[in-house]
C-alpha cells in the first residue's frame, strides 16, 4: 500500500518537471477557458440556470449536467452523484460553504436547500481536481448563488417569476430584485412552489409525492473603497409535507438557514489577484416520520439535525504570467445528531429509543493549493494539491450503542485521521484539436453515517446499516482524459476517468446479528472491501447546422465493481441523449430524446434488480415579448410526450417516474 | 430603501441569532419512554427500635412477589445525628404462614446479603427474593429482619411486610405489556427439586452493552437455606415483542459462572430503549434443557415464540 502510495507520489512530483522539459518556446496566449472544459464539466455563466424552463428545480438542471446522475425517492429533493459516486465520495457546497445534510436517509442533500432564482450556476468538477474546499474522491458540486457587483449608477433590477406543472399540479410563484450602487448592493430573493401528487405514465398517481418548498435569500454588499467590500448572505428555506413514494417515511419538515459573511480584497496593481475570506454558519433541521402513511406495523420519528460553523479564505494571484494560482485556507466543525423514536401500535407499550447519529462533531482543517499553470499558448499544466485533518468526536452513548456491534472494544471517542488530494492535468492544444490527460489521487474520511450511523434502515437493500469508527480512510486513483475537436460548425469531444477506489467502504452482511426494523433482512455493517473500480466514457458532439438549427447529442457509458466482481449500485447503463435546438431572434424551441438501455448488470449483491431500458421525449419554446423598458418571458413544453411508463436504474425502489407533463413559466421583468 | 437595509440586517441578524441558540447538549433522553424506576429512593418500610430508625428503601412502592427486589437499609440514631457508624449489618427474611387448620409454617428465601454502599457507614444494600405473595399482615406476610451493631450495641429489628401478586407480561398477550411489573425471579425444578434463578439488580441500563448477573439457588431444607448453583448452563436472549420480537444477536447470550461472586455472569447488548423480554434458558452441564425453551418459529417462520421462562425490563 504504502509503495503504491509512493509509486503514485513520485509520478505526480516528476510530471510537472516532464512537461516542462518538452517545451521551451511558445508565448501566453491560450486562456484559461479551454483548461476548464475538462477540469470543470460545467460552469454556468447565465443568470438564469435554465433558459429553456426558467423555473425547472434545482434537481432538473442537475440532472442536465455532465458527470452527474440523481437518486430519485420521490418528486424532492433528489440525491447528486458525481461519476455515480454519491456524497461520502464527493464534495457539495454552496459558495464554498460546507453544509451537512441532516437526514439519515440522504432524503434531504444540500441541493435540496437552495432554489433557481438564488443561483448563478455551479461550478462541477470532476474527480481529484474537485478539492478546492476538501477532500473528494469523485468531484464536487459548488452551487454559486447569484453575484453582484458594484455599479456607477444606481441600478435597480427585478423580475416576478409564475408556473405552472399539471403532471403534480405544482403551482410556483416567486420573485427577485438586485439594487445596486456605486457603494451597496441589496438583493433578495423569494420562491414559493405547492405540488400535489405526481401521475407516472398511463395516469397512475404515485401516492406520497406531494410536496411544498418556500425558499427566500438575501444579499447585502457594503464596498469600504476600491478593493475592500464586505457581504452578509442568508438563505431561508423550509420544505413542509414532502412525499417520499420510495420510502416507508415522509418529511413533516426539512428547514435550513444558511448564513455568511464575507471579505473580499480585490487591489488594483498588487501582487494578489482576490482574497476572499468568508466567515459562515448553517443549520438544518429535518424531522422525517410515517404519520401520514396508513397501516404502519410501527410509527416512526427520526428527526435530525446537522449545524456547522465554517470559515475559509482564498487568495488568487498570477506569477510570472503564467502560474495562476489559488491557495484556501479551509475549515469547519459540524454537530450532526439524528434519533429515531418508535411507538408500538399496542397501547401502553414503551417506546423505543435509539440515536441513529449519536451526537458526532466533526473537525475539519485543510489547506488547498492550485497552480494553473500555462506554460505556452499550446501546453498548459493544472497542478491541485489538499491536504486536511479531519478530526471526529462522538458522544459516550454512540460508544455504548457501537459497542454492541464491534467485536472489539478499540475504538475511542476521538478519531483522528489525515485526508487530501493531489492532481495532475495536462492540455495540449493543436490545431482545431485539444488533448488532455490527468492523474489524481484522493483520500477520504468516512461519513457520518459510514463511521458512527446506527440502525440506519435502507429501504433498498432491506438491510439496517452500522457504522464503525475504526474503517480506514478510502482512496482513490484515478486517470483521466479527454479529446475535443471543435470548429464554428461542429464540435465533438471524447472523454473518460478511471477510478481505482482502495479500501472501498460499503455495507457487508454481518450474520450474526439480527434484523431490527420489521421487515428487515438483516444487519450490514459499513467496512473496508479490498478495492472497487469505476470509470465513465462519454462522447458528446455539437452541430450548428446553420444560424438557427443546431443538433446536440451524447453518449455515456459508465460501470463499477467491487472487488470481487459484484456491480456497485447505482452505476448508469448506456445513456444517451440527442437534442435539436430551433432558434430565430428570441424565439427559442428545443426538441430533446433521451434514454437509457437496458440495465441487466444490476448490483444484485448490493439489492438491485434489472432495469429495462426507456426514451422519452422531450419539447419546449421559449419567447420573450418586450413590453417597452419590461419584459415577459414565456416558456412552455411538453415532458414525456408519450406518456411513458418508466422506472430508471436511479429511481430508488424503482418507483415509476411523472407521464406527460404541460408546464408554463412565466417570468416578468420589471 | 434605507429601511428596507434595516430590514433586511434584521432579518439577517435574526437568522444568525435563532441559529445559534440551538442546543448543544441536546443529547438527553426525552420523555418519550416509559422507564422502569431504576433508583432505590422509595421508602417502603420503617421501624423504630429504641431511639434507632431503621428504614428501608426501595425501586417499588409495594413489594410484590415472585421478584428480586433490591433494597437499601438506612440506619440513623434519632438523637444524635452524627452517630452514624453501624457494623455487623446483616438481615434475613422469613414468610409466615398460618395454614386454615391454623397450624403455623414459615420459610425463608434466597437473598443478596446487606453490603455497605460505597462512601456510607449507615446505609446498605442487599435483595430479597420474594417468592411468594402474603397480603395478611397477621397470617401471611414477610419479615425482614435486621441485626446491627453501633457502639457495641446490639440491634436487631423485625419488619413485617405485605407483598403482592405480581402483575407480569404474558408472552401470548402482548397488550399485557402495559402495567406490567418487571419479572426478575423464576422458579423451575430440576429433579423435583425447587430452584430459583434470580436477576441481580442493574441500577441503570443503556443502550450498549451491560453487565448482568443471574444467581440460581437451590432450596434446601424445607426453605431455609438457599445454596448457589454452580454447572449448569445460563442463556439469555433478548428480544423486543414489541417489535417482531427482534433480537440483537443473532443467537444467545451465554453467561459464565463466576465461582467467587457465584454468579452467571455476561454482558447484556441492548440495541434501543424500551421493553426488552430475556428469553431465559437453562441447561445442565450436558446440554439438556431444564427450564425455558429457546425462542421458536411461528407458522410464517418468524422467531416470535418466547419460552416461558423470562426476565424483563424496560428503560
Amino acid at each position: 500500500m504504502i509503495s503504491k502510495n509512493h509509486l503514485i507520489a513520485s509520478l505526480l512530483l516528476t510530471l510537472p518537471s516532464l512537461l516542462s522539459a518538452q517545451n521551451t518556446v511558445e508565448q501566453d496566449t491560450l486562456s484559461a477557458k479551454a483548461l476548464e472544459e475538462v477540469i470543470v464539466t460545467h460552469k454556468s455563466q447565465s443568470k438564469n440556470l435554465t433558459e429553456k424552463k426558467p423555473l425547472a428545480s434545482v434537481d432538473d438542471y442537475l440532472a442536465k449536467q455532465e458527470n452527474i446522475t440523481l437518486v430519485r425517492r420521490g418528486a424532492y429533493a433528489w440525491e447528486p452523484m458525481i461519476n455515480n459516486m454519491s456524497i461520502e465520495r464527493t464534495r457539495q457546497t454552496i459558495d464554498g460553504m460546507q453544509i451537512f445534510h441532516a437526514c439519515t436517509d440522504k432524503m434531504d442533500p444540500i441541493t435540496s436547500y437552495v432554489e433557481v432564482n438564488n443561483l448563478d450556476g455551479m461550478d462541477i468538477t470532476s474527480g481529484s481536481q474537485g478539492s478546492m474546499f476538501g477532500a473528494t474522491l469523485g468531484g464536487s458540486i459548488d452551487l454559486r448563488t447569484r453575484k453582484l457587483s458594484f455599479t456607477e449608477e444606481d441600478k435597480l433590477t427585478a423580475q416576478v417569476q409564475t408556473g405552472f406543472e399539471s403532471i403534480n399540479k405544482q403551482k410556483i410563484v416567486g420573485g427577485n430584485f438586485d439594487y445596486t450602487a456605486k457603494k451597496f448592493y441589496v438583493s433578495g430573493s423569494i420562491m414559493y412552489r405547492d405540488a400535489d401528487n405526481y401521475k407516472a405514465g398511463g395516469n397512475k398517481e404515485i401516492l406520497y409525492s406531494q410536496f411544498r418548498k418556500l425558499n427566500a435569500s438575501g444579499i447585502i454588499g457594503y464596498a469600504i473603497n476600491n478593493s475592500h467590500s464586505l457581504e452578509a448572505a442568508i438563505i431561508y428555506d423550509k420544505a413542509t409535507d414532502v412525499g417520499y413514494p420510495a420510502l416507508p417515511m415522509d418529511v413533516g419538515l426539512a428547514e435550513a438557514i444558511i448564513t455568511s459573511v464575507k471579505h473580499t480584497y480585490k487591489p488594483t496593481g498588487s501582487w494578489v489577484d482576490k482574497w476572499e475570506t468568508k466567515l459562515y454558519y448553517n443549520t438544518i433541521t429535518h424531522r422525517m416520520d410515517d404519520t401520514n402513511r396508513p397501516n404502519v406495523q410501527m410509527r416512526m420519528d427520526m428527526p435530525g439535525s446537522t449545524d456547522t460553523y465554517g470559515a475559509y479564505t482564498t487568495l488568487s494571484t498570477t506569477l510570472k504570467d503564467s502560474h495562476h494560482i489559488s491557495v484556501n485556507a479551509n475549515t469547519y466543525y459540524n454537530k450532526s445528531l439524528a434519533e429515531m423514536t418508535m411507538i408500538p401500535n399496542n397501547p401502553g407499550s414503551a417506546n423505543m429509543f435509539a440515536y441513529t447519529w449519536p451526537n458526532i462533531k466533526t473537525n475539519y482543517g485543510g489547506l488547498t493549493i492550485k497552480d494553473h499553470w500555462q506554460i505556452d499558448d499550446k501546453n498548459s499544466v493544472l497542478l491541485s494539491g489538499t491536504l486536511g485533518i479531519n478530526f471526529n468526536h462522538v458522544s459516550e452513548k454512540g460508544i455504548n450503542q457501537l459497542s454492541i456491534f464491534l467485536n472489539d472494544d478499540t475504538f475511542k471517542q476521538n478519531k483522528t485521521r489525515t485526508v487530501g488530494n493531489i492532481a495532475a492535468n495536462y492540455e495540449y492544444f493543436y490545431d482545431s484539436w485539444l488533448f488532455g490527460i490527468g492523474t489524481g489521487y484522493g483520500n477520504r474520511a468516512p461519513s457520518v453515517s459510514e463511521g458512527y450511523g446506527y440502525y440506519l434502515f435502507n429501504s433498498g437493500d432491506r438491510y439496517d446499516y452500522i457504522g464503525n469508527p475504526n474503517l480506514k480512510n478510502e482512496s482513490s486513483y484515478e486517470g483521466n482524459f479527454f479529446v475535443k475537436y471543435a470548429s464554428p460548425a461542429f464540435s465533438t469531444k471524447l472523454s473518460g476517468s478511471v477510478f481505482y477506489l482502495d479500501n472501498y467502504i460499503i455495507g457487508v452482511i454481518d450474520p450474526i446479528y439480527n434484523a431490527m426494523t420489521i421487515g428487515g433482512l438483516g444487519l450490514k455493517k459499513y467496512a473496508n472491501i479490498d478495492h472497487a473500480i469505476q470509470g465513465t466514457l462519454a462522447w458528446n458532439f455539437t452541430y450548428n447546422l446553420d444560424a438557427n438549427w443546431k443538433v446536440s447529442g451524447g453518449l455515456t457509458y459508465s460501470f463499477g465493481e467491487d472487488s470481487d466482481k459484484n456491480t456497485l449500485p447505482f452505476i448508469a447503463p448506456l445513456a444517451y441523449s440527442t437534442t435539436i435546438d430551433y432558434k430565430y431572434s428570441v424565439f427559442k424551441t428545443q426538441l430533446s430524446l433521451k434514454g437509457n438501455a437496458v440495465k441487466n448488470n444490476a448490483a444484485k449483491a448490493y439489492g438491485e434488480v434489472r432495469t429495462p431500458s426507456y426514451a422519452i421525449l422531450d419539447w419546449n419554446a421559449n419567447y420573450d415579448f418586450l413590453i417597452k423598458e419590461q419584459s415577459l418571458n414565456i416558456g412552455v413544453g411538453i415532458e414525456n410526450i408519450f406518456d411513458t411508463h418508466y422506472s430508471t436504474y436511479a429511481d430508488w425502489n424503482k418507483i415509476p417516474n411523472p407521464g406527460r407533463n404541460f408546464f408554463v413559466n412565466l417570468t416578468y421583468k420589471l | 430603501m434605507k429601511k428596507f437595509i434595516y430590514f433586511a440586517l434584521t432579518v439577517f441578524a435574526l437568522g444568525l441569532t435563532t441559529s445559534c441558540t440551538s442546543d448543544d447538549n441536546s443529547i438527553s433522553n426525552d420523555d418519550t419512554t416509559n422507564p422502569t424506576k431504576t433508583d432505590l429512593t422509595i421508602k417502603v418500610l420503617e421501624q423504630k427500635n429504641d431511639h434507632y430508625n431503621i428504614a428501608i428503601y426501595s425501586n417499588v412502592n409495594e413489594f410484590y412477589a415472585p421478584s428480586t427486589t433490591p433494597i437499601i437499609v438506612e440506619i440513623t440514631d434519632a438523637t444524635d445525628a452524627n452517630n452514624k457508624v453501624f457494623t455487623d449489618v446483616s438481615m434475613n427474611i422469613m414468610m409466615h404462614m398460618t395454614m386454615p387448620n391454623g397450624h403455623k409454617k414459615s420459610h425463608s428465601a434466597p437473598i443478596s446479603q446487606l453490603k455497605p454502599i460505597a462512601g456510607s457507614s449507615n446505609k446498605f444494600e442487599g435483595e430479597i427474593m420474594f417468592s411468594m405473595a402474603g397480603m395478611d399482615i397477621e397470617k401471611n406476610f414477610w419479615e425482614i429482619e435486621i441485626k446491627a451493631k453501633n457502639k457495641d450495641k446490639n440491634i436487631e429489628t423485625k419488619l413485617p411486610t405485605t407483598v403482592r401478586n405480581g402483575q407480569f407480561f404474558d408472552r401470548n398477550d402482548i397488550n399485557s405489556i402495559k402495567g406490567s411489573d418487571r419479572k426478575t425471579l423464576e422458579t423451575f425444578n430440576i429433579d423435583s427439586e425447587k430452584h430459583f434463578a434470580a436477576l441481580h439488580h442493574v441500577s441503570k441500563f443503556i443502550v450498549g452493552k451491560n453487565n448482568i448477573a443471574v444467581s440460581i439457588y437451590k432450596r434446601e431444607d424445607n426453605g431455609m437455606r438457599f445454596p448457589e448453583v454452580g454447572e449448569l448452563q445460563v442463556s439469555i436472549d433478548p428480544r423486543m415483542p414489541d417489535m417482531a420480537n427482534h433480537g440483537v444477536l443473532d443467537g444467545v447470550i451465554k453467561l459464565n459462572y463466576n465461582s467467587t461472586t457465584k454468579q452467571y455472569e455476561g454482558k447484556l447488548p441492548l440495541s434501543m430503549t424500551g421493553y426488552w423480554f430475556l428469553n431465559l434458558v437453562i441447561k445442565d452441564q450436558a446440554g439438556n434443557i431444564l427450564a425455558g425453551q429457546p425462542v421458536g418459529l411461528d407458522a410464517d417462520g418468524k422467531e416470535t415464540v418466547n419460552g416461558d421462562k423470562f426476565f424483563d425490563l424496560v428503560f
